[in-house]
Order: C-alpha cells, then structure tokens, then sequence
C-alpha cells in the first residue's frame, strides 16, 4: 500500500474513533463517499477488498420436502476468490448427488451466476432442476349410471304437491338390451424421477374388481341388460334376477311392486300395497288388504285377508290356506284349505278346499264346480254358490248390463220430458242427447251380445260336500236354483236335465 | 222372437226392462198389478215370466202357484234381492226354477234363452 492511501486511512480511522471506535473502517467507506473524490474513492474500493479475505464463489443447494425442487443460492467470490462458473455448479452438483445434469435449468443457472458476479451480492433460492411425481395405475373401473344406483324410483304421476309413498319402489327392473353402464378401460402407471434423478415408484389405485353375473352381457365397453328383470347391484356384483325375490315385506320400505316376471315373498304383503307380476306370485306369509294380481298363478302360504278393501286377481290357480273378507278372481283354481269366509270368489275352473274347509257367509261364483267340507254355518249366515257358468266373462257382462240400465231409466226420462216440452231449442236438445244414447246404447248392446257368445255353460258341474250343509244354503247349477231348507251330510248338488232342477244325492267319498 | 212377461210393481223396472231387452229381440210385456199380470201369464203364451217376489196384491209365491197350477209348462224366475227370502223359497217350492236378484241380473235372462235357443 502506498504511503498516501495509508495515510488517507489512518485519518478516516481517527475520525471513526470519535464517534464509535469498534466500526471497520473498510465498510464504512464503501458506504460514505460524499467526502471522497472519485479517484480517491476507487483506491479506497481497491484498499477495501485487499483487505478481505478471498474467497471463491461457490453455491449452496436446498431441496423441496418432497424432493422435486432443488434451488441454488449463488454466493460471489470474495477479494481474490475464483468467481463461479456453470462448471463450479455441476461440480457442486455431482458432489451432491444430483445425477441428471440434463434436467438443470442451465440458462436460469447462468443467469445467476452473472448477477453474483457482477454485482457481487448473494443470489438465493433460485429453482434450477424440478423432478416430477408418478403417475399412478388406475386398474379398470366401473361406472353404473347414476339412475341405476339409486333405490328409489319415482312414480310417473307424482306432482310435487302428491307423494303417494306406496310408489316409492325400491326395486329396479329393467329392460333387455338396455345399457346399465360402462367399463373405462385401466390407465399404466408411469414412475417418478426426484431432482436426485432416483425413480419416484407408481402406485396402484384402489379399485374394486367387479363381476358380472346372471343375465348381464358386455357390450365393448359397455354393460347391458341381457334379459328383462329386476337389477341387482351387490358388493361389486351386478345381475339381472327373472324372479324378483322380495326379502322380507312388501311395505314402505319396498313400495309398490310391478315386475314382468315371478315374484317371491319372504314375508307378507301389507295392506294398501299393490303387486303386478306378470307371471307367478310365491308369498310365504300372508296378504293383507293389498291388491294383488299375477298372470300365472298365486300361492300365498298362509292366508288371503282382504280386510274388506283387497282384491286379487290371477290368470291361473291361487292356493292358499284361508280367504276372509276378500274379493278373489282367478282364471284357474282356486284353493283354500281351511275355507272361505265372508269373502266373493269368482273363478272360471273350480273352487275346493282342504279337508276341513268350511265356505261360511261368502259368494261362490266356479264354472266347473265347488268342493268343500262344510257349506253355510249353524248361524244361518248366508251362503251363495253358482257353479256352471263363465262367471268372469259374466261378471264383465253385469258392468255392461249396469250401464244399459242406468242408460234405459235415462231414455225414458229424457222421452218424458220430451213430450212436455214445446220450446223448439229444448226439444232440439233433447233430441240430439237421445240420438247419442241411442248409439251408445247401440254399442252395448253388441258388445253384449258378443260376450254371450263366448259365455259358456258346464252342465256337469256339482257342489260336493263332505260334511255338513246347513239351512239358507243357496246353489244355482247354470242359473237353476237350488235352496237349503233343512241340514244336510255329505251331498252333492248337481243339474238334472230331465227334470230341469238342481237335486242332490249322498256323496261318494 | 221371444216373449217375456214381468210383473212388477215398479212402472220404472218395467219399462227399462222393456227397452233393454228390445235390443236383443225380446218382446216384453209388463204388468204392474201383479192380478192382471197372473190373467195374462196363464192366458198367453211367454218364453219365460218374470215376477217380484214381493207386491202390494199377490206376492211372487203366490203368483207362481197360481200360473203353475193352470200352466205347469211356465218358465218362472222370482225376482229378488235375498236368496234366503221365505217367500223366495216357497216361490222356488211352487215351481219358479230360478231367482233374480236386484240389481238385474239381465245376463241371467239373456244367458237363459241362450241356452234355450240351443235346445
């Protein structure tokens, strides 16, 4: 150092001496220049950094927690230090562990480097290389169409003001052919790499596997009903069941039931509740005052109470243990052991009952006859049985047959008013309102007619009883009446065409 | 075409009876006073005769002995709303071979000549 700039120095120390002693005169002077020509001020700057101590650029490196970000702080050489370059950088970098120099943002690295140099100030926390999370597997996956997954299907007809919640079914029936949902296919899994260049494995996302059973058909990627029936979607298990199995009640918490194929009952059907199969109904309990109707058959385990309000309706035999207070219409047989009590019965084969079936206080209508072990009661309580007739086809005949009537006593008071009238307008009214009757009259009456010829009578049919018929009894054989006057054992009633009346002989068991 | 007598008190049965069966080719006759009616039953020839078991004069059991025991060959229906009737079952003892309950059972009758045309 020369004398001059010593001496320089030893003047500004003197002065910081007086006003704090402990200052480094070096920093001091890279700040206050104001009292410092420019050429002196360079010497002093020269003076400064001699009097540092050198050091080298380097860089300090932090990581990211998860290891997908480095970033570099860039410290500046110092005094006499070797400034950074890329290549101090990579060699830090190697030394570091920091494999793959290709993925380093070299230019962002350069361009710190620069600034450190220059100005001679820190540059920190600058991203120089990012790694990249895995890709995980996504195995194959299911997607059911959202109307399929819910349980509760709205009636049609329901207003947001009427909720009927008998409507509210809980089983889902579908159609052949029509799409349930979708399988979108698996997705690889792509493993990771960290800013150290070390593989980052894929995961496996959870997935249920699922299987399709009965009646479910794959369609390239989608699911299809292969037959009509009621959707069953279990624990990853989907299938189309052609019996609807019931498992327990048929209540609110299964609403009304209509189903194209064989439905089973676990338990009973409550009253109110309405259930449509088109082919066999199984009830292992009892129904209760609901409206039931099956087009192939029906076979209740216990017994039909209709609770003055149920109707049942079969295109085939009912079976079952008792009938009480109901109205039963079955085109086939109908069977009820332990008999029938205060209950219509209309049925176009026969009626029987067990070994101990009573038919108390009830309407018998059975084409091909009746069999039971006790007919009417000691209390005299009514009971009617008509055998030999199409009484289903009969009864579609009386609806028409309560129209004609209630059409005939209009007519005629339509005339009578007609011959008191004398207003043309009126008259004209009247008129025109008879003319309307007229055809639908007209209507009726061929309707009618084509009924009669397909009403067809069994001559042969009886009413056999086993065991006691009592006073009140009334039997009509193909519209012959027959009435119990006095108690009876084991008869059976049956046409005599040659006298032209019902008789009765013993009962051959 | 067939004829059908029908004794009743009601002028209103009468007449729909009347109008009902017109369409199927039955010519009805009707009588409400159940004496009058017995006059023509027994002195006419009808397919078949309806009469109301229970009238102001004559009852339907009444009826039915007298024109059975002047014209056993008579087909009698007694019209009735109760099967168990006493006098339904003294009717169906005189002769009458079937009831017809209330409301009318007008298949019943149509489903009689049926059967009547096929013999």
């Amino acid at each position: 150092m020369s004398k001059k700039n010593r001496d320089i120095l030893n003047d500004i120390d003197d002065l910081l001496d007086e006003i704090d002693g402990s200052t480094n005169s070096a920093d001091l002077i890279e700040d206050d220049q104001s009292h410092v020509n420019e050429n002196d001020w360079n010497e002093i700057q020269k003076i400064r950094l001699q009097n540092v101590i050198s050091e080298d650029g380097f860089v300090q490196h932090t990581t990211s927690e998860d290891k997908l970000q480095l970033f570099l702080s860039y410290y500046p050489a110092k005094g006499d230090g070797v400034e950074l370059t890329t290549d101090t950088v990579k060699k830090y970098l190697i030394s570091q562990g920091v494999n793959s120099l290709g993925n380093i943002d070299w230019v962002s690295v350069e361009r710190a480097i620069k600034v450190a140099n220059s100005s001679k100030r820190t540059v920190f926390n600058k991203l120089v290389v990012s790694g990249y999370l895995p890709k995980n597997r996504v195995p194959e996956k299911v997607y059911i169409i959202p109307e399929f997954e819910k349980k509760v299907v709205h009636s049609d007809n329901e207003s947001e003001d009427e909720v009927d919640y008998h409507e509210y079914s809980s089983f889902i029936m579908v159609d052949e052919g029509k799409e349930i949902g979708s399988i979108t296919p698996e997705v690889s899994g792509l493993n990771g790499v960290d800013v150290y260049g070390n593989e980052i494995p894929f995961e496996t996302e959870k997935s249920e596997k699922w299987e399709f059973g009965k009646n479910i058909k794959l369609e390239n990627d989608k699911i299809v009903a292969a037959k009509y029936g009621a959707l069953v979607i279990k624990k990853c298990n989907i299938s189309i069941e052609d019996v609807l199995n019931v498992k327990g009640n048929v209540d609110f918490s299964t609403g009304n039931i209509k189903f194209k194929g064989n439905i089973r009952i676990s338990g009973y059907i409550q009253e109110g509740f309405t259930v449509v199969s088109k082919g066999k109904l199984f009830c292992e309990d009892s129904i209760y005052g609901a409206n039931v109707q099956a087009k192939e058959g029906i076979w209740v385990k216990k017994g039909i109470l209709g609770k003055e309000k149920g109707k049942i309706f079969c295109g085939g035999d009912i079976q079952t243990k008792y009938i009480e207070n109901a109205i039963v219409s079955a085109e086939g047989n109908v069977e009820a052991d332990n008999g029938i009590l205060h209950s219509q019965v209309f049925c176009s084969n026969k009626v029987k009952s067990g070994k101990k079936g009573m038919i108390v206080a009830s309407k018998i209508y059975a084409q091909n006859g009746v069999s039971c072990a006790q007919l009417g009661s000691k209390g005299g309580s009514t009971v009617e049985v008509y055998c030999g007739v199409d009484f289903v086809m009969q009864e579609k005949l009386k609806k028409i047959q309560n129209s004609q009537i209630e059409l005939a006593q209009e007519v005629i008071k339509q005339e009578e008013i007609l011959e008191k009238v004398t207003d043309p307008e009126e008259r004209k009214n009247i008129a025109s309102k008879l003319s309307a009757y007229s055809e639908y009259k007209d209507k009726l009456t061929k309707l009618t007619i084509s009924i009669l010829e397909r009403l067809d009578q069994n001559e042969t049919a009886s009413v056999k009883v086993k065991g006691k018929i009592f006073p009140g009894a009334y039997i009509e054989i193909c519209h012959i009446a027959y009435l119990v006057k006095n108690e009876m054992l084991a008869q059976e009633f049956y046409l005599d065409k040659s006298v032209g009346k019902v008789v009765s002989k013993p009962l051959v068991s | 075409m067939k004829k059908l007598l029908i004794v009743d008190d009601e002028e209103m049965i009468i007449k729909s009876i009347k109008m009902i069966l017109k369409e199927y080719g039955i010519d009805v006759t009707g009588y409400s006073n159940s004496q009058e009616g017995v006059i023509s039953a027994i002195e006419e020839t009808y397919d078949l005769i309806l009469v109301d078991i229970r009238m102001p004069d004559l009852n339907g059991a009444e009826f039915t002995k007298k024109v059975k025991s002047e014209k056993p060959e008579s087909k009698i229906m007694v019209i009735t709303a109760f099967p168990q009737d006493p006098l339904a079952q003294e009717a169906l003892d005189a002769g009458a071979f079937t009831l017809l309950k209330k409301p009318f059972e007008i298949v019943k009758i149509l489903s009689y000549f049926k059967e009547a045309d096929k013999e």
